[in-house]
C-alpha cells in the first residue's frame, strides 16, 4: 500500500505561512469587530439611525418592552406546534407511504420533488382568501411548507434501506408489520431525522413568514408593525428573538437525535 | 515501432541513455507528533535502460523517494540527478510517473487522459490524438478510447495510466506500486506486457513493489530498502535471462533471490 | 415500469388531479367563489402571458431574480474555492457561514428594507443574500472534494498552476457548483417574490399579493400557476445541466 505520509501540502507545491492570527482568533476578533461595529456605526452616524439601532440600544428597548414579545411570541409558538404536528405527521406519513410502495415512489416522488422548487411563499394569498388572517391562516401554511422537505426526506430513507436486511428478516419469517416496526423505521431513522430537521425549519420560517405579510399577533406580524412605524430597535430585537427561537427548534432536534441515536449505532447519514 | 519523434521535441539530450543518481538523500518530515526521518542517507544509481525494483518493508521512504524522483518533493539533504542534472520540478518530457491510486481524470475519455500530459505541454491537438491512440493500441486498449474511467475494469484503468506514463515517450519511467490494486491474475498478464514494451523501448524504469515475486520475475535489479528511517540493504542482481518466462519461478535461483530479499527485509523489521 | 410509462402515469396524474378539481368546483363541493375552477384558470394564465400589464411586472421579477444570480455566482464559488483550499480561512469563517444557513433568512427582510427602501435594489440584494449561503456551501464542498490525487498527477506532468485550476479544479468542482446554483436560485426566485409580496411596488408577487387581498381568485390561482411553472422550468433546466456536466460520476 503507497505511502500517503508525505503532506499532501508539501506536493501540491503549497507552502505553509505562518498567519499572524489563528483562524478561530481571527474568526472571533471579526466576531468583535462587528459587534463593535453594531454599535458606534449608528452613533457615529457612519451608518442612518433608521437604518441601524445600537447594539446597547436593541437590547434595553428589547427587554424595556419584553411583556408584548413574549406575548406575540408565544403566539407564533402556538401556532408553529400546530405547523410542525401537520408539517412532521403528515410528511412523515406520506413519505413513508411514498417511500415503500414502489409504483408510487416511481410516479408520484419525482412531482413531489419539482413541487418543492416551487417558491411556495406565492401560495401565501389562498390561505389568507380561504381562512381569513388568524392563527388558522398560518399553521396551515406552515404545516404546507415543513410538509415536502419531510416527506422527500422521509421517502430518501426508506427508499435506501438496505435490502439485505429485508430479505434476512423475511427468512427469519417477519410480518409486514414487524419488517416496518423493526428495520425499516430504524434503518431510516438518520434520514427521518434530517427530515425533521429541515421540515420544522421549514414550518417556523413558514409560519413567520405568513405573520410578516398579514396576521394580527405573533412575532412577525410584530416585526412587521413596528418596522412600518420605523422602530428599528424593536425589528432587531423581533429578528433576534426569531433566531433565538430557530435555534431553539434545532436543539430540540439535535436532543431528539441523540435520544434516539443511542441504540442506533450508525453514523448519521446527511441528505 | 517507431519512436514517437513527434512529442520528443524539446527534450533534454543530456539525459538520453543517462544514468538516473540518487546521492545521499536523507529525507526529513514534519507530522504533528513531531518529526520523522523517512529516509537516512540513501544513495544508489539506475543504470540507462535497465528495469530496477525498489522493495521494503511498509513505511514512507520508497514512495517520497519515488516522488522526488519526479521533482514533486525535495529532500532533506542531497540531490537526485539525471544525466548530471538535478532533480528540482517535475520534467514530464523526461520522467514519466504511473501512481498506485492511478489518477485517471473521471471526466475525461481513455484518450483524453493519455493524451493529457502532451495537452499540458500544448502540443497540437491533431499530433495529441494520434499518439494517445498509438499508446492505447500498444497496450491493447485502441477500441476503448472513447470510454470514461468508470467503464473500464482495474487492470483497463491500470493500461490506460501505463499508456499515459509512456505517452511522452519518457527516457525514464516510475511506478508506484501500480499493480497493487489489482488482483494476481491480472497482475502477471500486465507484468509481462510492460516486459514487452520495456524491451521494445528499452526505457529506463523504477518500479516499487510489496510483491517480492513481482520484484525479482521483473526487474535487472533489486534495491532493498530498511523500514524506516530508510537505508539501502542491499542492491541484488537478479541474473535471470531474459526474456523471462513463468517458468522460471519455479526454478531455484528464483526462490532463492526471493528468499534472500524477504529474510533482508524481515531482518531489518525486527527491532 | 418503463420510463416512457412512468411519464405518462405521471402525465395521467396531473390531468387527473385538475379534473377532479375542476368537478369538484362543478359539483358544488367547492365553493366556486373561493375555488376557481382549471376552466377559468388555466385560459386566464395563457392570457396573461399576452397582458402588457403582467408582463411588465414579470419582466421585473425576473429581471431582479437575474440580476442577483448573475451577482452571487462568481462571488458565492470564490468564497466557496477560498474556504475550501486555505485551511486558515476555512478553519475561520466556514463555521460563520454553516450558522447563518441554518437560519431564517428571510426574517431579515425588514433589515434590507431600513437599509435599501422598498425598490429594486433592495429585492436584488435580499435575493443575493438568500442565494449566497447555501451556494458557499456547495463550493467549499466542491473544492474540498478535489483529489489532491489528480493534483499530484497535473504537477507530476507538469502543469502550471492556471493548468491546474483550468483543468483538475474546474471540471472537478463543476457537478456540485450547479448544484449549488439551482439551490441558490430557488431560494433567489423564493426570497424576491417573498419580497414582493411583503411590500413593493412591482413585481410578480406585487401583483400576486393584490389579487389575494381583493379577492380575484380566477387571477390569484393563475398568478400562482405561472409562478410555479416557470420556477419548475428553470430548477428542471439547471438540474439537466447538472446531470449533464456530472456525467462522470458513473
Amino acid at each position: 500500500m503507497s505511502e500517503h505520509c508525505v503532506t499532501e501540502a508539501e506536493v501540491a507545491g503549497r507552502r505553509r505561512r505562518g498567519p499572524l492570527l489563528g483562524p478561530v482568533v481571527l474568526r472571533l476578533a471579526c466576531l468583535g469587530a462587528i459587534l463593535l461595529y453594531w454599535e458606534l456605526a449608528p452613533r457615529m452616524e457612519w451608518i442612518s439611525p433608521v437604518m441601524l439601532a445600537p447594539l446597547s440600544e436593541t437590547v434595553t428597548t428589547g427587554l424595556a418592552e419584553i411583556d408584548v414579545f413574549a406575548r406575540n411570541l408565544a403566539v407564533t409558538a402556538g401556532s408553529l406546534l400546530i405547523a410542525l404536528a401537520l408539517a412532521l405527521g403528515g410528511g412523515g406519513v406520506a413519505g413513508l407511504m411514498l417511500g415503500s410502495i414502489r409504483p408510487l415512489r416511481v410516479t408520484l416522488l419525482p412531482i413531489m420533488s419539482s413541487i418543492y422548487a416551487v417558491p411556495l411563499v406565492i401560495v401565501y394569498p389562498v390561505f389568507t382568501a380561504w381562512v381569513g388572517i388568524g392563527v388558522e391562516s398560518k399553521f396551515l401554511f406552515g404545516g404546507l411548507y415543513g410538509f415536502f422537505p419531510m416527506l422527500l426526506a422521509t421517502a430518501a430513507g426508506v427508499q435506501t434501506v438496505d435490502a439485505r436486511y429485508l430479505v434476512a428478516a423475511r427468512s427469519m419469517g417477519a410480518t409486514r408489520t414487524q419488517m416496518i416496526l423493526h428495520v425499516m423505521l430504524p434503518a431510516s431513522l438518520p434520514s427521518i431525522i434530517s427530515g425533521v430537521r429541515i421540515g420544522s425549519a421549514m414550518a417556523a420560517i413558514g409560519v413567520v413568514v405568513a405573520e410578516m405579510m398579514a396576521a394580527t399577533a405573533g412575532i412577525g406580524f410584530l416585526i412587521t408593525q413596528n418596522r412600518t412605524m420605523f422602530n428599528t430597535a424593536e425589528v432587531y430585537f423581533g429578528v433576534f428573538l426569531v433566531i433565538v427561537l430557530a435555534g431553539t427548534i434545532d436543539w430540540a432536534v439535535s436532543m431528539l437525535e441523540r435520544r434516539a441515536g443511542a441504540w442506533y449505532p450508525q453514523k448519521v447519514r446527511t441528505l | 515501432m517507431a519512436r514517437l519523434s513527434v512529442v520528443g521535441a524539446d527534450r533534454d539530450t543530456a539525459s538520453v541513455g543517462a544514468d538516473l543518481r540518487v546521492e545521499s538523500v536523507t529525507h526529513v518530515f514534519e507530522t504533528a507528533g513531531g518529526s520523522l526521518m523517512a529516509l537516512k542517507d540513501v544513495s544508489f544509481a539506475v543504470e540507462a535502460g535497465t528495469f530496477v525494483g525498489l522493495v521494503g518493508p511498509s513505511g514512507c521512504g520508497k514512495s517520497s523517494l519515488l516522488l522526488m524522483m519526479a521533482g514533486l518533493l525535495q529532500p532533506s539533504e542531497g540531490q537526485i540527478a539525471v544525466g548530471g542534472n538535478i532533480i528540482n520540478e517535475p520534467k514530464p518530457e523526461e520522467i514519466g510517473v504511473v501512481f498506485q491510486e492511478l489518477s485517471l481524470l473521471p471526466w475525461k475519455t481513455a484518450r483524453e487522459n493519455v493524451e493529457f500530459p502532451l495537452y499540458l505541454r500544448g502540443v497540437d491537438r491533431l499530433m495529441r490524438e494520434k499518439a494517445a491512440l498509438e499508446m492505447l493500441d500498444l497496450v491493447g486498449l485502441g477500441d476503448f478510447a472513447d470510454r470514461r474511467p468508470h467503464e473500464l475494469s482495474g487492470g483497463m484503468k491500470q493500461r490506460v495510466a501505463i499508456a499515459r506514463g509512456f505517452c511522452q515517450d519518457p527516457e525514464i519511467l516510475l511506478m508506484d506500486e501500480p499493480f497493487a490494486a489489482l488482483d494476481e491474475q491480472t497482475r502477471m498478464t500486465l507484468g509481462d506486457e510492460l516486459l514487452h514494451i520495456w524491451d521494445r523501448h528499452k526505457k529506463t524504469v523504477v518500479f516499487v513493489t510489496h510483491s517480492l515475486t513481482e520484484a525479482v520475475y521483473l526487474c535487472d535489479k533489486v534495491i532493498v530498502m530498511s523500514a524506516r528511517p530508510g537505508r539501502i540493504l542491499k542492491e541484488i542482481n537478479i541474473a535471470l535471462p531474459r526474456p523471462r518466462t513463468y517458468e522460471m519461478m519455479a526454478t531455484e535461483t528464483f526462490g532463492r533471490l526471493r528468499a534472500d530479499i524477504w529474510s533482508l527485509i524481515r531482518g531489518s523489521d525486527r527491532k | 415500469m418503463s420510463r416512457a410509462g412512468t411519464l405518462l402515469a405521471q402525465i395521467g396524474i396531473v390531468a387527473g388531479f385538475f379534473l377532479f378539481w375542476e368537478a369538484a368546483v362543478q359539483t358544488g363541493v367547492a365553493n366556486a367563489r373561493i375555488v376557481p375552477p382549471p376552466s377559468l384558470v388555466l385560459p386566464r394564465a395563457f392570457a396573461m402571458l399576452g397582458d402588457p400589464i403582467v408582463l411588465y411586472h414579470l419582466w421585473i421579477t425576473s429581471a431582479q431574480v437575474l440580476l442577483a444570480f448573475i451577482l452571487v455566482a462568481p462571488i458565492g464559488v470564490a468564497i466557496g474555492l477560498l474556504l475550501g483550499e486555505s485551511d486558515y480561512f476555512g478553519r475561520a469563517f466556514k463555521p460563520f457561514f454553516y450558522f447563518v444557513a441554518s437560519v431564517p433568512k428571510s426574517v431579515f427582510l425588514p433589515v434590507f428594507i431600513l437599509a435599501f427602501g422598498i425598490g429594486f435594489t433592495q429585492k436584488v440584494a435580499f435575493g443575493m443574500f438568500q442565494a449566497i449561503f447555501v451556494l458557499v456551501i456547495s463550493a467549499i464542498a466542491a473544492a474540498e472534494s478535489v483529489s489532491s490525487d489528480f493534483v499530484k498527477m497535473a504537477r507530476a506532468y507538469g502543469a502550471t498552476r492556471r493548468q491546474l485550476y483550468v483543468d483538475i479544479y474546474l471540471p472537478a468542482m463543476l457537478p456540485v457548483v450547479v448544484e449549488g446554483l439551482r439551490l441558490g436560485m430557488i431560494f433567489n426566485i423564493t426570497g424576491v417574490l417573498f419580497a414582493e409580496m411583503y411590500v413593493s411596488r412591482a413585481g410578480l408577487g406585487h401583483l400576486v399579493s393584490n389579487w389575494g387581498m381583493r379577492f380575484e381568485m380566477v387571477n390569484l390561482f393563475a398568478g400562482i400557476l405561472l409562478a410555479a411553472v416557470l420556477s419548475i422550468a428553470v430548477n428542471e433546466t439547471l438540474r439537466w445541466y447538472e446531470n449533464r456536466v456530472g456525467a462522470w460520476r458513473g
